[in-house]
Protein backbone atom coordinates (compact mmCIF):
# COMPACT_ATOMS: atom_id res chain seq x y z
CA UNK A 1 0.00 0.00 0.00
CA UNK A 2 1.03 3.40 -0.47
CA UNK A 3 0.45 4.29 2.66
CA UNK A 4 2.77 2.47 4.38
CA UNK A 5 5.69 4.00 2.41
CA UNK A 6 7.83 6.25 4.73
CA UNK A 7 7.45 9.44 4.90
CA UNK A 8 10.67 10.40 3.01
CA UNK A 9 10.14 8.88 0.19
CA UNK A 10 6.97 11.34 -0.43
CA UNK A 11 9.57 13.74 0.24
CA UNK A 12 12.01 12.28 -2.80
CA UNK A 13 9.10 11.97 -5.05
CA UNK A 14 8.27 15.26 -4.76
CA UNK A 15 11.67 16.49 -5.34
CA UNK A 16 11.61 14.31 -8.06
CA UNK A 17 8.46 15.92 -10.00
CA UNK A 18 10.06 19.53 -8.96
CA UNK A 19 13.54 18.65 -10.88
CA UNK A 20 15.36 19.04 -7.36
CA UNK A 21 17.43 15.80 -7.02
CA UNK A 22 21.13 15.58 -8.15
CA UNK A 23 22.58 12.98 -10.63
CA UNK A 24 22.90 9.83 -7.74
CA UNK A 25 19.24 10.89 -5.81
CA UNK A 26 17.48 10.71 -9.58
CA UNK A 27 19.00 7.40 -10.82
CA UNK A 28 18.16 5.63 -7.36
CA UNK A 29 14.29 6.64 -7.65
CA UNK A 30 14.62 6.43 -11.38
CA UNK A 31 15.62 2.35 -9.98
CA UNK A 32 12.83 2.03 -7.12
CA UNK A 33 9.66 3.21 -9.44
CA UNK A 34 10.68 0.62 -11.68
CA UNK A 35 10.66 -1.96 -9.23
CA UNK A 36 7.78 -0.52 -6.96
CA UNK A 37 4.66 0.15 -8.12
CA UNK A 38 3.28 1.42 -5.22
CA UNK A 39 5.69 4.10 -5.60
CA UNK A 40 5.05 4.34 -9.25
CA UNK A 41 1.51 4.83 -8.17
CA UNK A 42 2.41 7.63 -5.73
CA UNK A 43 4.46 9.88 -7.90
CA UNK A 44 1.28 9.52 -10.64
CA UNK A 45 -0.81 11.08 -7.94
CA UNK A 46 1.40 13.31 -6.83
CA UNK A 47 1.68 14.99 -10.41
CA UNK A 48 -1.90 14.53 -10.21
CA UNK A 49 -2.15 17.28 -7.71
CA UNK A 50 0.41 19.15 -8.77
CA UNK A 51 -1.72 19.40 -11.76
CA UNK A 52 -4.41 20.47 -9.70
CA UNK A 53 -2.52 23.03 -7.41
CA UNK A 54 -1.86 24.89 -10.98
CA UNK A 55 -5.53 24.41 -12.00
CA UNK A 56 -6.27 25.93 -8.48
CA UNK A 57 -4.26 28.59 -9.52
CA UNK A 58 -6.76 29.21 -13.23
CA UNK A 59 -9.67 28.57 -11.06
CA UNK A 60 -9.40 30.97 -8.48
CA UNK A 61 -8.59 33.60 -10.98
CA UNK A 62 -11.55 32.56 -12.83
CA UNK A 63 -13.57 32.53 -9.79
CA UNK A 64 -13.18 35.77 -9.20
CA UNK A 65 -14.13 36.95 -12.80
CA UNK A 66 -17.12 34.72 -12.68
CA UNK A 67 -18.12 36.59 -9.43
CA UNK A 68 -17.41 40.04 -11.16
CA UNK A 69 -19.42 39.06 -14.21
CA UNK A 70 -22.45 38.10 -12.06
CA UNK A 71 -22.70 40.88 -9.95
CA UNK A 72 -22.56 43.24 -13.11
CA UNK A 73 -25.15 41.46 -14.73
CA UNK A 74 -26.77 41.33 -11.56
CA UNK A 75 -26.68 45.21 -11.13
CA UNK A 76 -27.51 45.87 -14.49
CA UNK A 77 -30.60 43.50 -14.41
CA UNK A 78 -32.30 45.09 -11.73
CA UNK A 79 -31.59 48.97 -12.96
CA UNK A 80 -34.76 49.57 -13.46
CA UNK A 81 -34.81 50.03 -17.42
CA UNK A 82 -35.25 54.15 -17.72
CA UNK A 83 -38.28 54.75 -19.97
CA UNK A 84 -38.04 57.89 -22.20
CA UNK A 85 -40.52 60.25 -20.58
CA UNK A 86 -42.60 62.44 -22.15
CA UNK A 87 -40.24 65.15 -21.92
CA UNK A 88 -41.83 68.62 -21.32
CA UNK A 89 -38.62 70.91 -22.43
CA UNK A 90 -40.18 71.42 -26.10
CA UNK A 91 -42.93 72.32 -24.56
CA UNK A 92 -41.27 74.94 -22.12
CA UNK A 93 -39.55 75.93 -25.25
CA UNK A 94 -42.32 76.89 -26.82
CA UNK A 95 -44.06 78.01 -23.56
CA UNK A 96 -41.25 80.14 -22.85
CA UNK A 97 -41.09 81.76 -26.40
CA UNK A 98 -45.15 82.68 -25.99
CA UNK A 99 -44.64 84.09 -22.73
CA UNK A 100 -41.49 85.78 -24.04
CA UNK A 101 -44.09 87.40 -26.73
CA UNK A 102 -46.66 87.53 -24.86
CA UNK A 103 -44.63 89.54 -22.14
CA UNK A 104 -42.77 91.74 -24.66
CA UNK A 105 -46.44 92.52 -26.13
CA UNK A 106 -47.30 93.48 -22.75
CA UNK A 107 -44.70 95.63 -21.67
CA UNK A 108 -45.17 97.19 -25.55
CA UNK A 109 -48.56 98.12 -25.31
CA UNK A 110 -48.55 98.83 -21.20
CA UNK A 111 -45.34 101.22 -22.75
CA UNK A 112 -47.23 102.50 -25.64
CA UNK A 113 -51.30 102.72 -23.85
CA UNK A 114 -52.55 105.73 -22.59
CA UNK A 115 -55.60 107.88 -22.59
CA UNK A 116 -54.50 110.05 -26.04
CA UNK A 117 -53.62 106.52 -27.61
CA UNK A 118 -56.87 105.22 -26.77
CA UNK A 119 -58.78 108.59 -27.14
CA UNK A 120 -57.07 108.81 -30.54
CA UNK A 121 -57.65 105.51 -31.87
CA UNK A 122 -60.96 105.51 -31.06
CA UNK A 123 -62.35 109.28 -31.53
CA UNK A 124 -64.41 110.11 -34.54
CA UNK A 125 -64.86 113.50 -35.50
CA UNK A 126 -68.97 114.08 -35.17
CA UNK A 127 -70.81 115.21 -38.83
CA UNK A 128 -73.85 116.98 -38.94
CA UNK A 129 -75.96 114.78 -40.58
CA UNK A 130 -77.75 116.39 -43.49
CA UNK A 131 -81.81 115.80 -43.46
CA UNK A 132 -83.45 116.10 -46.40
CA UNK A 133 -86.00 118.73 -46.86
CA UNK A 134 -83.74 120.69 -43.72
CA UNK A 135 -80.82 121.60 -45.96
CA UNK A 136 -80.50 124.85 -43.90
CA UNK A 137 -78.00 124.85 -41.24
CA UNK A 138 -77.37 127.43 -38.53
CA UNK A 139 -74.10 129.24 -38.55
CA UNK A 140 -73.13 126.94 -35.21
CA UNK A 141 -73.78 124.13 -37.65
CA UNK A 142 -71.99 126.28 -40.49
CA UNK A 143 -68.86 126.83 -37.94
CA UNK A 144 -69.18 123.36 -36.87
CA UNK A 145 -68.99 122.08 -39.97
CA UNK A 146 -65.95 124.71 -40.94
CA UNK A 147 -63.99 123.40 -38.31
CA UNK A 148 -64.00 127.13 -36.91
CA UNK A 149 -64.35 125.78 -33.14
CA UNK A 150 -63.81 128.89 -31.45
CA UNK A 151 -66.58 130.27 -33.72
CA UNK A 152 -68.59 127.78 -32.49
CA UNK A 153 -68.13 128.41 -29.00
CA UNK A 154 -68.42 132.29 -29.92
CA UNK A 155 -71.91 131.44 -31.56
CA UNK A 156 -73.13 129.39 -28.62
CA UNK A 157 -72.06 132.29 -25.90
CA UNK A 158 -73.92 134.28 -27.53
CA UNK A 159 -76.76 132.13 -27.84
CA UNK A 160 -79.71 133.21 -24.92
CA UNK A 161 -81.51 130.26 -25.00
CA UNK A 162 -79.58 126.94 -25.63
CA UNK A 163 -80.83 123.67 -26.76
CA UNK A 164 -79.51 120.59 -26.59
CA UNK A 165 -77.94 120.82 -30.04
CA UNK A 166 -76.13 123.88 -29.23
CA UNK A 167 -75.08 122.17 -25.74
CA UNK A 168 -73.67 118.94 -27.68
CA UNK A 169 -71.51 121.04 -30.36
CA UNK A 170 -70.00 123.60 -28.52
CA UNK A 171 -68.94 120.57 -26.39
CA UNK A 172 -67.61 118.75 -29.64
CA UNK A 173 -66.18 122.07 -30.12
CA UNK A 174 -64.23 122.28 -26.95
CA UNK A 175 -63.21 119.01 -26.83
CA UNK A 176 -62.06 119.15 -30.74
CA UNK A 177 -59.55 122.02 -29.06
CA UNK A 178 -58.58 119.97 -26.26
CA UNK A 179 -60.71 121.30 -23.31
CA UNK A 180 -62.07 118.10 -22.46
CA UNK A 181 -62.76 119.42 -18.81
CA UNK A 182 -65.43 122.07 -20.08
CA UNK A 183 -66.65 120.04 -22.76
CA UNK A 184 -68.08 117.79 -19.79
CA UNK A 185 -69.51 120.60 -18.48
CA UNK A 186 -71.34 121.32 -21.27
CA UNK A 187 -72.15 117.15 -21.88
CA UNK A 188 -73.49 116.75 -18.58
CA UNK A 189 -75.98 119.96 -19.58
CA UNK A 190 -77.35 117.88 -21.93
CA UNK A 191 -78.04 114.80 -19.95
CA UNK A 192 -79.86 117.17 -17.07
CA UNK A 193 -81.95 118.71 -19.95
CA UNK A 194 -82.63 115.24 -21.68
CA UNK A 195 -83.36 113.92 -18.20
CA UNK A 196 -86.59 116.51 -17.80
CA UNK A 197 -87.59 116.39 -21.47
CA UNK A 198 -90.02 113.66 -23.09
CA UNK A 199 -87.53 114.02 -26.02
CA UNK A 200 -83.83 113.04 -25.35
CA UNK A 201 -82.55 114.83 -28.35
CA UNK A 202 -78.42 114.41 -28.81
CA UNK A 203 -78.47 111.68 -26.24
CA UNK A 204 -76.87 108.98 -28.01
CA UNK A 205 -73.98 111.05 -29.41
CA UNK A 206 -73.62 112.60 -25.80
CA UNK A 207 -73.37 108.84 -24.60
CA UNK A 208 -70.39 108.64 -26.56
CA UNK A 209 -68.73 111.70 -26.49
CA UNK A 210 -69.28 112.66 -23.16
CA UNK A 211 -67.28 109.22 -22.38
CA UNK A 212 -64.67 110.28 -24.76
CA UNK A 213 -64.24 113.74 -22.64
CA UNK A 214 -63.68 111.53 -19.51
CA UNK A 215 -61.01 109.64 -21.17
CA UNK A 216 -59.30 113.03 -22.18
CA UNK A 217 -59.15 113.71 -18.88
CA UNK A 218 -57.68 110.60 -17.46
CA UNK A 219 -60.79 109.75 -15.31
CA UNK A 220 -60.80 106.12 -16.64
CA UNK A 221 -63.45 104.94 -14.08
CA UNK A 222 -65.87 107.56 -15.81
CA UNK A 223 -64.89 107.04 -19.32
CA UNK A 224 -65.55 103.14 -18.32
CA UNK A 225 -68.90 103.76 -16.71
CA UNK A 226 -69.93 105.83 -20.24
CA UNK A 227 -68.79 102.37 -22.16
CA UNK A 228 -70.46 100.20 -20.00
CA UNK A 229 -74.04 102.67 -20.36
CA UNK A 230 -73.52 101.96 -24.09
CA UNK A 231 -72.88 98.59 -24.29
CA UNK A 232 -76.25 97.86 -21.58
CA UNK A 233 -77.89 98.72 -24.77
CA UNK A 234 -77.00 96.54 -28.18
CA UNK A 235 -79.69 98.80 -29.90
CA UNK A 236 -77.56 102.33 -28.89
CA UNK A 237 -75.66 103.77 -32.04
CA UNK A 238 -72.23 103.85 -30.78
CA UNK A 239 -72.95 100.29 -29.03
CA UNK A 240 -70.17 98.99 -31.65
CA UNK A 241 -68.14 101.97 -30.97
CA UNK A 242 -67.99 101.24 -27.55
CA UNK A 243 -67.12 97.30 -28.05
CA UNK A 244 -64.23 97.92 -30.47
CA UNK A 245 -62.27 99.40 -27.40
CA UNK A 246 -60.48 96.98 -25.89
CA UNK A 247 -61.12 96.20 -22.26
CA UNK A 248 -57.52 95.09 -21.17
CA UNK A 249 -56.53 98.60 -22.60
CA UNK A 250 -58.57 99.70 -19.89
CA UNK A 251 -57.06 97.68 -17.33
CA UNK A 252 -54.03 99.38 -18.65
CA UNK A 253 -54.73 102.32 -17.98
CA UNK A 254 -56.07 101.95 -14.23
CA UNK A 255 -52.84 100.81 -12.99
CA UNK A 256 -50.75 103.06 -14.35
CA UNK A 257 -53.56 105.58 -13.31
CA UNK B 1 -15.35 53.30 -19.00
CA UNK B 2 -12.97 52.79 -21.74
CA UNK B 3 -14.27 49.92 -25.16
CA UNK B 4 -13.16 46.58 -23.51
CA UNK B 5 -10.62 44.32 -25.68
CA UNK B 6 -11.46 41.88 -28.14
CA UNK B 7 -9.85 39.37 -28.87
CA UNK B 8 -9.45 36.51 -31.86
CA UNK B 9 -9.05 32.81 -31.07
CA UNK B 10 -5.38 32.94 -31.53
CA UNK B 11 -4.72 35.67 -29.56
CA UNK B 12 -7.21 34.17 -26.30
CA UNK B 13 -4.89 30.29 -26.79
CA UNK B 14 -1.58 32.77 -27.03
CA UNK B 15 -2.77 34.44 -23.56
CA UNK B 16 -3.83 31.93 -21.59
CA UNK B 17 -0.96 29.42 -22.79
CA UNK B 18 1.58 32.05 -21.64
CA UNK B 19 -0.41 33.51 -18.94
CA UNK B 20 -0.31 37.12 -20.29
CA UNK B 21 -3.30 39.55 -20.10
CA UNK B 22 -5.59 36.63 -18.73
CA UNK B 23 -8.00 38.97 -16.93
CA UNK B 24 -8.80 40.78 -19.84
CA UNK B 25 -9.72 37.48 -21.91
CA UNK B 26 -11.10 35.65 -19.62
CA UNK B 27 -13.41 38.66 -19.16
CA UNK B 28 -13.62 38.54 -23.17
CA UNK B 29 -14.74 35.16 -22.57
CA UNK B 30 -17.52 35.53 -20.42
CA UNK B 31 -18.82 38.83 -22.35
CA UNK B 32 -18.50 36.53 -25.66
CA UNK B 33 -19.56 33.26 -24.37
CA UNK B 34 -21.30 33.08 -21.24
CA UNK B 35 -25.08 33.40 -22.33
CA UNK B 36 -24.46 30.80 -25.50
CA UNK B 37 -23.11 28.19 -22.73
CA UNK B 38 -25.98 29.54 -20.26
CA UNK B 39 -28.51 29.16 -22.35
CA UNK B 40 -27.18 25.19 -23.42
CA UNK B 41 -28.07 24.42 -19.34
CA UNK B 42 -31.01 26.10 -18.75
CA UNK B 43 -32.26 24.27 -22.46
CA UNK B 44 -31.07 21.01 -21.10
CA UNK B 45 -33.28 21.05 -17.64
CA UNK B 46 -30.77 23.32 -15.12
CA UNK B 47 -31.78 26.54 -13.54
CA UNK B 48 -29.67 29.67 -13.72
CA UNK B 49 -27.17 28.56 -11.10
CA UNK B 50 -26.78 25.57 -12.86
CA UNK B 51 -25.78 27.28 -15.62
CA UNK B 52 -23.77 29.49 -13.73
CA UNK B 53 -21.75 26.87 -12.20
CA UNK B 54 -21.42 25.21 -15.16
CA UNK B 55 -19.92 27.80 -17.08
CA UNK B 56 -17.50 28.98 -14.64
CA UNK B 57 -16.45 25.07 -14.87
CA UNK B 58 -16.53 25.09 -18.68
CA UNK B 59 -14.16 27.76 -19.06
CA UNK B 60 -11.68 26.17 -16.13
CA UNK B 61 -11.69 22.94 -18.24
CA UNK B 62 -10.94 24.89 -21.34
CA UNK B 63 -7.84 26.71 -19.01
CA UNK B 64 -6.07 23.92 -18.45
CA UNK B 65 -6.63 22.09 -21.46
CA UNK B 66 -4.93 25.08 -23.40
CA UNK B 67 -2.32 25.13 -21.13
CA UNK B 68 -1.55 21.49 -20.78
CA UNK B 69 -1.70 21.94 -24.71
CA UNK B 70 -4.15 19.32 -25.46
CA UNK B 71 -6.75 21.93 -27.46
CA UNK B 72 -5.35 21.12 -31.12
CA UNK B 73 -7.34 23.81 -32.49
CA UNK B 74 -9.60 22.07 -34.92
CA UNK B 75 -12.05 23.70 -33.94
CA UNK B 76 -12.88 27.26 -33.02
CA UNK B 77 -12.91 28.13 -29.60
CA UNK B 78 -16.61 28.57 -29.33
CA UNK B 79 -17.23 24.99 -30.42
CA UNK B 80 -14.84 23.36 -27.86
CA UNK B 81 -16.75 25.15 -24.91
CA UNK B 82 -19.54 23.91 -26.18
CA UNK B 83 -18.37 20.55 -26.28
CA UNK B 84 -16.90 20.98 -22.19
CA UNK B 85 -20.01 21.88 -21.09
CA UNK B 86 -22.28 19.64 -22.90
CA UNK B 87 -19.79 17.44 -21.40
CA UNK B 88 -19.72 19.00 -17.59
CA UNK B 89 -23.49 19.18 -17.65
CA UNK B 90 -24.20 15.59 -18.73
CA UNK B 91 -21.72 14.22 -15.90
CA UNK B 92 -23.26 16.86 -13.59
CA UNK B 93 -26.70 15.20 -14.37
CA UNK B 94 -25.05 11.64 -14.24
CA UNK B 95 -24.17 12.39 -10.62
CA UNK B 96 -27.62 13.38 -9.58
CA UNK B 97 -28.97 10.05 -11.10
CA UNK B 98 -31.86 12.60 -12.51
CA UNK B 99 -34.30 10.19 -14.35
CA UNK B 100 -36.71 12.51 -15.85
CA UNK B 101 -37.46 11.74 -19.79
CA UNK B 102 -36.29 15.31 -20.67
CA UNK B 103 -32.65 14.24 -19.39
CA UNK B 104 -32.79 10.84 -20.87
CA UNK B 105 -33.27 12.00 -24.16
CA UNK B 106 -30.26 14.58 -23.67
CA UNK B 107 -28.02 11.17 -22.28
CA UNK B 108 -29.11 9.76 -25.50
CA UNK B 109 -28.09 12.37 -27.46
CA UNK B 110 -24.66 12.44 -25.29
CA UNK B 111 -23.68 9.10 -26.52
CA UNK B 112 -24.19 9.57 -29.73
CA UNK B 113 -21.80 12.94 -29.63
CA UNK B 114 -19.28 11.46 -26.96
CA UNK B 115 -16.19 13.12 -27.91
CA UNK B 116 -12.54 13.47 -26.74
CA UNK B 117 -13.28 16.37 -24.84
CA UNK B 118 -14.60 13.58 -22.29
CA UNK B 119 -11.49 12.19 -21.90
CA UNK B 120 -10.00 15.15 -20.83
CA UNK B 121 -12.46 16.34 -18.61
CA UNK B 122 -12.39 13.24 -16.39
CA UNK B 123 -8.80 14.51 -15.01
CA UNK B 124 -10.38 18.56 -14.95
CA UNK B 125 -12.97 16.17 -12.73
CA UNK B 126 -10.27 14.55 -10.65
CA UNK B 127 -8.43 18.42 -10.18
CA UNK B 128 -11.64 19.69 -9.53
CA UNK B 129 -11.80 17.08 -6.52
CA UNK B 130 -8.32 17.88 -5.30
CA UNK B 131 -9.11 21.33 -5.45
CA UNK B 132 -11.88 20.51 -2.73
CA UNK B 133 -9.08 18.70 -0.41
CA UNK B 134 -6.25 21.59 -1.36
CA UNK B 135 -9.12 24.15 -0.19
CA UNK B 136 -8.51 22.33 3.38
CA UNK B 137 -4.83 22.88 3.20
CA UNK B 138 -3.56 25.56 6.14
CA UNK B 139 -3.28 29.05 4.35
CA UNK B 140 0.34 28.84 4.90
CA UNK B 141 0.78 25.40 2.77
CA UNK B 142 -1.93 26.69 0.29
CA UNK B 143 -0.18 30.29 -0.16
CA UNK B 144 3.49 28.41 -0.63
CA UNK B 145 1.90 25.91 -3.18
CA UNK B 146 0.49 27.90 -5.38
CA UNK B 147 3.50 30.04 -5.40
CA UNK B 148 5.49 27.06 -6.55
CA UNK B 149 3.21 25.49 -8.78
CA UNK B 150 1.21 28.16 -10.07
CA UNK B 151 3.38 30.76 -10.22
CA UNK B 152 6.25 28.69 -11.13
CA UNK B 153 8.22 31.17 -8.80
CA UNK B 154 11.41 29.95 -7.67
CA UNK B 155 12.35 29.67 -3.87
CA UNK B 156 14.77 32.69 -4.04
CA UNK B 157 11.64 34.57 -5.39
CA UNK B 158 9.27 33.03 -2.73
CA UNK B 159 11.70 34.12 0.13
CA UNK B 160 11.11 37.35 -0.94
CA UNK B 161 7.29 37.06 -1.42
CA UNK B 162 6.94 35.31 2.01
CA UNK B 163 8.95 36.69 5.45
CA UNK B 164 9.56 33.83 8.35
CA UNK B 165 11.51 31.38 6.24
CA UNK B 166 15.04 31.15 6.96
CA UNK B 167 16.69 29.89 3.68
CA UNK B 168 15.38 28.16 0.59
CA UNK B 169 16.13 24.71 2.44
CA UNK B 170 13.68 25.88 5.46
CA UNK B 171 11.36 26.89 2.63
CA UNK B 172 11.62 23.42 0.21
CA UNK B 173 11.31 21.34 3.44
CA UNK B 174 7.75 23.30 3.96
CA UNK B 175 6.95 22.58 0.59
CA UNK B 176 7.59 18.63 0.95
CA UNK B 177 5.58 18.75 4.26
CA UNK B 178 2.64 20.59 2.58
CA UNK B 179 2.68 18.07 -0.27
CA UNK B 180 2.67 15.18 2.44
CA UNK B 181 -0.33 16.73 4.10
CA UNK B 182 -2.03 17.17 0.86
CA UNK B 183 -1.15 13.26 -0.31
CA UNK B 184 -2.05 12.25 3.01
CA UNK B 185 -5.74 13.93 2.57
CA UNK B 186 -6.18 12.54 -0.71
CA UNK B 187 -5.27 9.04 0.91
CA UNK B 188 -8.27 9.25 3.27
CA UNK B 189 -11.22 10.24 0.27
CA UNK B 190 -11.40 6.70 -0.62
CA UNK B 191 -13.36 7.92 -3.52
CA UNK B 192 -11.15 10.41 -4.72
CA UNK B 193 -8.04 8.13 -4.41
CA UNK B 194 -10.03 5.35 -6.80
CA UNK B 195 -10.97 7.98 -8.86
CA UNK B 196 -7.99 9.01 -9.36
CA UNK B 197 -6.40 5.02 -10.03
CA UNK B 198 -8.58 4.71 -12.46
CA UNK B 199 -7.99 7.59 -14.79
CA UNK B 200 -4.80 7.01 -14.50
CA UNK B 201 -4.99 3.43 -15.38
CA UNK B 202 -7.17 4.93 -18.54
CA UNK B 203 -3.97 6.25 -20.06
CA UNK B 204 -4.42 10.43 -17.68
Amino acid sequence: MANNLPDDIVETLVAYLDGELNQEALAQTNQLLKEQPALQERLNTLKVAKAAIKSAGNRTQIENIHAQFLHNRKLKAQQVPVRKMFSFKPLLRVAAVVIFVLVGASVYEYRTTSNESIFAANYTEYSIPVLRGNEQQSLMEKAFQAKEYNSVINIFDAIAVKSQKDYFLVGLALLQKGDAVSAIKYFMEIKKLNGISEEKPYDYETDFYLAMAFLKTGDVDKFQEGLNQILSNPSHPYYQKAKDIKRWQLSILKWKN
Amino acid sequence: MGKEPVFSDKEVLTAIKSRQNMDAVLRFMYKDYFGLLEYYVKQNGGNEEDAADMVQETFIAFVDIVQQDKFRGDSSIKSFLYSIIRNIWFTELRKRGSSDRRNSQFEKQKDVVADPVAKQLVEHENKQLIFQVFNRLGIKCKELLLLVYYEDYSMKEILDQIPGYENEQVLRNKKYKCMKQLLQMIDTDENLRINIKNALQNGQ
